[in-house]
């Protein structure tokens, strides 16, 4: 059986790789329970990852509702050189005092790829 | 009935999110390719792919199509509706390449072989509403 190479990033180059990103996408659920999605502002320090969403926009809306987040955060050089990292957890409040509404995300699933590997494998 | 500046964006992008549910109710997101045509978008991805078999559980799914990650400022059109599997006779990934697959043709020419084994399928989303981001000329 062939087997897949692993192509997931260490912990210390998705620190490197969410560091270095000021744009995410993120995904919530509606009241109905259905998936919406929206580009939103990332920001990532000390472990901490962060996004901005519009005041009373869809995002703010279903967050307030279900809590429950996806957060993608992609680099797309080329094909080969992909790399991406998602986090999977709940969206906290963290600063609500302007058009913008800045929710931290507690993160319970970190998944990564890194298609260079593909090569070194 | 998609409005024409969201129709022109979604003709000349392909850089793709396609939010899926889980078994649990969590929202998925996928980076995708889409190709935009007749109305709809589409994409392809293994049968037995997580997104697929979230699709086969519960179609609802939303599709954000964006600019490129290193452009100075963000637009793109979000699409939400329902995803189904189609025919994949007449999708050409190479045909319907957009700046993604301009960077791998040998991977257009590979997904098109796994559609004709049958190990990938065609995933249609019909709009059943449509969201401009950002700005749009």
């Amino acid at each position: 059986v062939k087997r897949r190479p692993d192509i997931r990033m260490t912990p210390a180059e998705v620190d490197a790789f969410l560091a270095a990103r000021r744009r995410a996408v993120i995904g919530t659920v509606d009241a109905a329970g259905a998936p919406d999605g929206e580009p939103v502002d990332f920001a990532w320090a000390d472990g901490i990852a962060t996004v901005a969403v519009v005041r009373d926009g869809p995002a703010h809306r279903n967050i307030q509702c279900d809590t429950r987040i996806v957060c993608s955060l992609e680099e797309f050089p080329s094909y080969g050189d992909i790399r991406g990292v998602t986090l999977h957890g709940r969206a906290v409040a963290v600063a609500d005092a302007s058009a913008r509404v800045r929710f931290r995300i507690d993160a319970e699933r970190v998944e990564s790829f890194d298609f260079r590997k593909m090569r070194q494998a | 009935v998609i409005p024409p500046v969201a129709e022109r964006f979604l003709a000349a992008h392909t850089r793709a999110f396609l939010f899926t549910l889980r078994a649990d109710g969590a929202p998925a997101c996928h980076p995708m390719v889409a190709f935009y045509r007749d109305g709809a978008l589409f994409m392809t991805t293994y049968r037995k792919s997580a997104k697929a078999q979230n699709i086969a559980r519960d179609a609802r799914v939303a599709c954000v199509v964006l600019t490129a990650d290193d452009a100075p400022t963000v637009s793109g059109v979000a699409v939400r509706g329902r995803a189904e599997v189609v025919s994949a006779d007449g999708f050409s990934a190479s045909a319907s390449a957009g700046p993604r697959v301009a960077a791998g043709r040998d991977v257009a020419s590979k997904v098109q072989a796994r559609l004709a084994e049958g190990k990938r399928v065609v995933l249609r989303i019909v709009p059943e509403e449509v969201r401009l981001i950002g700005e749009h000329r």
